[in-house]
């Protein structure tokens, strides 16, 4: 059964970036005539787009954020808005291909999985690193830290993987081109804590995959990632770093249960910090301080993190 | 603020120039409350090699760099491997907003990038030209003048260091003079000036060029990041643009610390002892001490009261400064060790003058400002740098640079005069201070920050607006110093410990748990060696690099110029190709019009032909016209020749002529007489004709009548003869008149033929014979 879906981008001002990544949807939905419906979400906080698309992608909708929220807010917006219950989160660098929303919705409501399925990425591909699949992660503690590994497997982009034929199972979805419920999101959207971004959808997908959902890459839906309308494109490499290096350890707080690993990560978290004050090193310092700062943040807000009722992967709630 | 100076070396391990001037400045600036922090590296054995030991001083910190051995070549010397990442170490640890080079020798341009990379504040004050140039007194190891652009010069230079290398256990960059067997001299003269015999020693020159064109390039291009460069004279500014530093370079003059300075007692310019004349400064060869002692003998029977000359300073590694003490004794002057800041009010206290008989172009010496302060006029050798410092005759004198016989004459001019030295001492003005220098230096640092603050503000209004309080949060702590850091990280994890339900760990503790962290900082250490080997080699081959670079520059060059010729040659015949391709086309263009136009020329040949023919006749035409015409002409000449005879008669005949004139006037009334007489006539004859016509036409019809009596008609006859009667009387009567006209009318032409004859024209005349003989109107006459 085929089911409409909503396509949610949020963007920032690049016009020609986003006109690259809506031709092949807009193709796409005409082709499905299914009622699909394509929401772009301004969240250039100057209403850059509204007019480009009123004027260029008429069949467009537009929702306008009246400042630069970033990601997560900027897709729950989209999604608030949003008529279908099934909705698919994209970036403007991604360009779909043919026949991905048919796959991606097949392998979302497939009833046979237990759990059922959350969310479903499709195979991401950097173009000119065919061999190199963005899609396939998992997670690894490595030293103590979280670390996201990308498998490979021997697939070919397009057929279903043999041993996985209901989807290949994943680490996490993609925050940037992701199929999933609009009423799972809107219950759990991603976590503030990982503000300003990464790391959000490897949470919101591990929370997930803790409560017994599935989390999946079907191969058959293939997108391009062209690396360049991400937030990273926009600001300096040491800021992005801190965002990601801060992001690992509050994953690493609220998602690490099992009580070695809490311990073995404390333990080269200290361990880190010693090394540092030796040599005269700070990096890592200042991405501990970020992290230990926004927790605290949380701490006052009342927006505590739950370590006490964490959970793991494999751990049902 | 927090201020960092960074300098190749520092009080107490060095006093010169820099060193002094950069102690003062940092008392200066920290009195105006700023917090100073002094960087710089000194000998020390006893530590590891590029350790850092800070020291709190009274007004300021220093962090020395421990250097713990000798440096294997020359361009370690000018710049430490690892320098530089402890330099950042230092950065991060202290945190300061403005980094201020004083000098970069020892240390390397590295240092530049730390800073800049920390977005700190950056300053570099040039003392000299080291930035563009190893050697910096622009002097070659012989004291002969070195372009700091000859790089070839630069080359040879360090080749001939490295004979004084391995010639004296230490120098100072120099051959000192009168020091050196002569064999050692010409072997140096031939390696900076000579011909460079072999292949191999080319090759070696080619590489050394291309290693400090290198060297040269990458200090250059490191000065010219910083935010500001400056430099205390307006020579040593204009050099820098010269050789290529590309950033402005500012104008700044140093102050001084001199305070102590201003109550020496002044100059008592009559006293009659000998001049006394000060040398402070460094017992160097380029400082030119030697010139002094040189020009000493000189001085001698020269009629003055003499000269005292005082050396002072502290004697360089080589053995130049024994050399100096041997001649000093020989000429009875006082050679001095190094002195204190204590000393030198007394020192100028007891001098008239102080000399600076420096060799190479200086800058701005602070022996100068020291001695205007103290109120003491200057001799300095005349060079573009200290023109800028010393007023030839106003608050001192030049004198041409190394010449001691001119030393002589103006020292013994002012021994004698000493008028002279009480006017120059007069000029003296008091130099700007270390306080004036620091007020300026606060208000550039606070002005660079404020351009670095608002840089920062307008990248972070770039990033997307939800980004800036993450990003304000980071650059916060990133400005934190090192230790501070730490701390607050320790204590976040202690906080963090009961929040994971761990037992915080100690300082030792960690140590210990971290089985692999001795092991690591050992691999790091390895690691950190590796990579100053591998910038080593990376270095030398580069610099390979470079000088293959700059064979294949230089055939390219070649090749270029070939190419250049070739291209050149081939445009011209390129050129001459064209131009006889276009030939081509113009000529069959034209061999087609030819073929076109000769038909047309040979018509226009025949019809040309005819027409010369044409020509002919008419030619001969011409010439029988004109044999006419000259005929007639000759006979127009000859009319003209009797016209001219007649003319000549008429003028004779002019009176005759106007008595004919007023005959003729009479003549003419009577002929108009005459004419009217004859219209009269001939009106009259017109009349009698039509009369004569109607009588014809009456005698008609009488005839007629009379025929038709005679066939019956009688009543009419005799109406008729009466008819006939009256008219012949009326004939008879007209005959007569006309017959006695006719007499009057010749005698009257008798009379006017006789006057005709002698003036009339022929055409009156035959007018007037025409009235003779009067033509008659055509019918019969009456019978």
């Amino acid at each position: 059964m085929k089911t409409p879906i909503s396509i949610v981008i949020p963007s920032l001002a690049d016009r020609e970036l986003l006109a690259m990544a809506l031709t092949p949807v807009l193709d796409e939905v005409q082709g499905r005539a299914l009622g699909d419906e394509v929401i772009v979400v301004d969240d250039s906080g100057s209403g850059a787009l509204e007019e480009f698309l009123a004027h260029k992608f008429a069949s467009v909708r537009c929702v306008k954020n009246s400042q630069n929220l970033g990601f997560g807010p900027a897709l729950l917006a989209g999604v608030q808005a949003a008529r279908c219950e099934l909705f698919f989160a994209m970036n403007p660098d991604i360009r779909v291909g043919p026949g991905i929303f048919d796959c991606l919705t097949e392998t979302l409501l497939a009833e046979t999985l237990p759990g059922g399925v959350y969310a479903v990425s499709p195979y991401v591909l950097l173009p000119g690193k065919e061999a190199a699949a963005e899609s396939l992660p998992e997670l690894v503690q490595e030293g103590g830290f979280p670390v996201i590994r990308h498998r490979q497997l021997e697939l070919t982009p397009g057929e279903t993987h043999p041993d996985h034929p209901a989807g290949i199972p994943v680490a996490f979805a993609l925050g940037g081109a992701m199929l999933m419920r609009r009423s799972d999101f809107l219950e759990r959207p991603f976590d503030p804590l990982f503000e300003p971004f990464y790391w959000e959808d490897v949470d919101a997908s591990q929370v997930a995959l803790a409560a017994g959902r599935q989390v999946l890459c079907d191969p058959r839906a293939v997108v391009e990632h062209h690396l360049r309308g991400t937030i990273a494109s926009r600001v300096p490499e040491r800021v992005v770093r801190a965002a990601i290096e801060k992001n690992r350890l509050l994953f690493a707080w609220k998602h690490l249960a099992d009580s070695d690993k809490r311990r073995q990560h404390f333990e080269a978290l200290s361990t880190r910090v010693v090394e540092q004050a030796l040599a005269e090193e700070r990096e890592e310092l200042i991405w501990l301080l970020l992290a230990l700062e926004q927790l605290q943040a949380f701490d006052q807000a009342g927006q505590a993190i739950p370590i006490d009722r964490i959970v793991g992967p494999g751990t049902p709630r | 603020m927090r201020i960092a100076l960074c300098l190749h070396a520092f009080p107490p391990q060095s006093r010169t120039g820099v060193e002094t001037y950069t102690e003062a400045l940092a008392r200066a600036l920290a009195g105006r409350g700023h917090d100073l922090h002094i960087f710089a590296p000194r000998r020390d054995d006893s530590r590891e090699h590029l350790s850092q030991t800070s020291e709190e001083q009274k007004h300021y910190k220093i962090t020395w760099l421990a250097l713990g051995r000798d440096p294997d070549t020359g361009a370690e010397r000018r710049a430490r491997h690892g320098a530089a990442a402890a330099f950042g170490r230092f950065l991060d640890r202290e945190q300061p907003q403005v980094v201020h080079f004083q000098h970069i020798l020892k240390l390397g341009w590295e240092l530049i990038d730390e800073a800049r990379e920390r977005g700190l504040v950056t300053v570099y004050s040039a003392h000299d030209p080291f930035p563009v140039t190893n050697d910096y007194t622009l002097l070659s190891a012989d004291l002969s003048p070195l372009d700091p652009g000859d790089l070839v010069a630069a080359a040879r230079n360090e080749r001939a260091l490295g004979l004084l290398d391995r010639a004296f256990e230490a120098h100072d960059g120099f051959l000192p003079p009168g020091c050196g067997d002569q064999a050692l001299r010409r072997e140096v003269e031939r390696v900076l000036h000579g011909e460079v015999p072999g292949e191999k020693d080319r090759d070696d020159l080619t590489q050394a060029m291309a290693r400090l064109a290198l060297e040269l390039d990458e200090r250059r291009a490191a000065v010219s990041r910083c935010d500001r460069v400056e430099a205390p004279t307006a020579f040593l500014a204009d050099l820098l643009g010269a050789q290529g530093l590309r950033a402005p370079v500012a104008c700044r003059p140093c102050g001084h610390d001199v305070e102590h300075l201003s109550e020496v007692v002044a100059v008592d310019g009559q006293h009659q002892g000998p001049l006394r004349v000060l040398f402070l400064g460094g017992l160097f060869e380029h400082k030119g001490a030697h010139i002094l002692l040189d020009a000493l003998p000189l001085c001698a029977g020269q009629g003055a009261a003499g000269v005292a000359l005082t050396l002072r300073g502290s004697r360089g590694s080589s053995d130049y400064g024994a050399h100096l003490a041997s001649r000093a004794a020989d000429l009875g002057a006082t050679l001095g060790g190094p002195y204190e800041r204590h000393e030198l009010p007394a020192l100028l206290a007891a001098a008239d003058l102080v000399a600076l008989p420096s060799i190479w172009p200086e800058n701005a010496p602070f022996v100068i400002r020291e001695a205007f302060a103290a109120g003491r006029p200057v001799i300095a050798s005349d060079t573009p740098a200290l023109r800028e410092s010393v007023r030839d005759g106003v608050d001192g004198r030049l004198v041409d640079l190394g010449d001691a016989a001119a030393w002589a004459a103006c020292l013994c001019e002012l021994a004698r005069d000493r008028d002279e030295l009480a006017e120059l001492c007069r000029g003296v003005r008091p130099p700007k201070t270390t306080a004036e220098d620091a007020r300026e230096l606060e208000q550039i640092y606070t002005d660079l920050a404020e351009h670095h603050s608002a840089r920062r503000t307008r990248a972070r209004a770039r990033q997307p607006a939800h980004l800036a309080a993450f990003s304000q949060a980071l650059e916060a702590l990133e400005a934190l110093p090192t230790g501070e850091l730490v701390e607050r990280a320790l204590a976040g994890l202690a906080q963090l410990a009961s929040r994971l339900g761990q037992q915080p760990m100690g300082l030792t503790q960690a140590l210990v748990s971290a089985e692999g962290l001795r092991e690591r900082l050992a691999a790091r250490e390895r690691t950190a060696d590796w990579r100053a080997e591998t910038e080593r080699h990376g270095r030398a081959a580069r610099a390979d690099l470079r000088a293959g670079l700059a064979d294949r520059e230089q055939a390219l060059s070649a090749l270029e110029a070939r190419q250049g010729q070739l291209s050149r040659e081939l445009e011209s015949v390129a050129g001459e190709r064209d131009w006889l391709r276009r030939s081509s086309v113009d000529l069959q263009a034209e061999l087609a019009w030819t073929g076109e136009s000769l038909d047309d020329r040979r018509a226009h040949l025949t019809e040309a032909q005819a027409r010369l023919r044409s020509a002919d006749d008419g030619l001969q035409a011409a010439l029988a016209e004109r044999d006419d015409l000259c005929s007639a002409l000759a006979q127009r000449e000859s009319e003209l020749r009797a016209l001219r005879l007649d003319h000549a008669k008429r003028d004779e005949s002019s009176s005759a002529h106007d008595e004919l004139r007023r005959a003729y006037e009479p003549l003419c009334a009577a002929h108009e007489a005459l004419g009217a007489a004859y219209n009269s006539l001939r009106g009259a004859h017109e009349a009698l004709q039509l009369h004569e016509s109607w009588l014809r036409g009456e005698l008609l019809r009488v005839f007629e009548v009379v025929q038709n009596e005679d066939s019956g008609d009688c009543e009419a006859s005799d109406e008729i003869e009466s008819l006939v009667a009256q008219a012949f009387e009326g004939l008879q009567r007209w005959s007569t008149e006309l017959d006695w006209r006719a007499g009057e009318m010749a005698a009257a032409t008798e009379e006017s033929q006789g006057l005709g004859a002698r003036l009339l024209p022929s055409a009156l005349q035959r007018r007037a014979d025409s009235w003779r003989k009067p033509s008659r109107p055509s019918g019969e006459a009456p019978s």
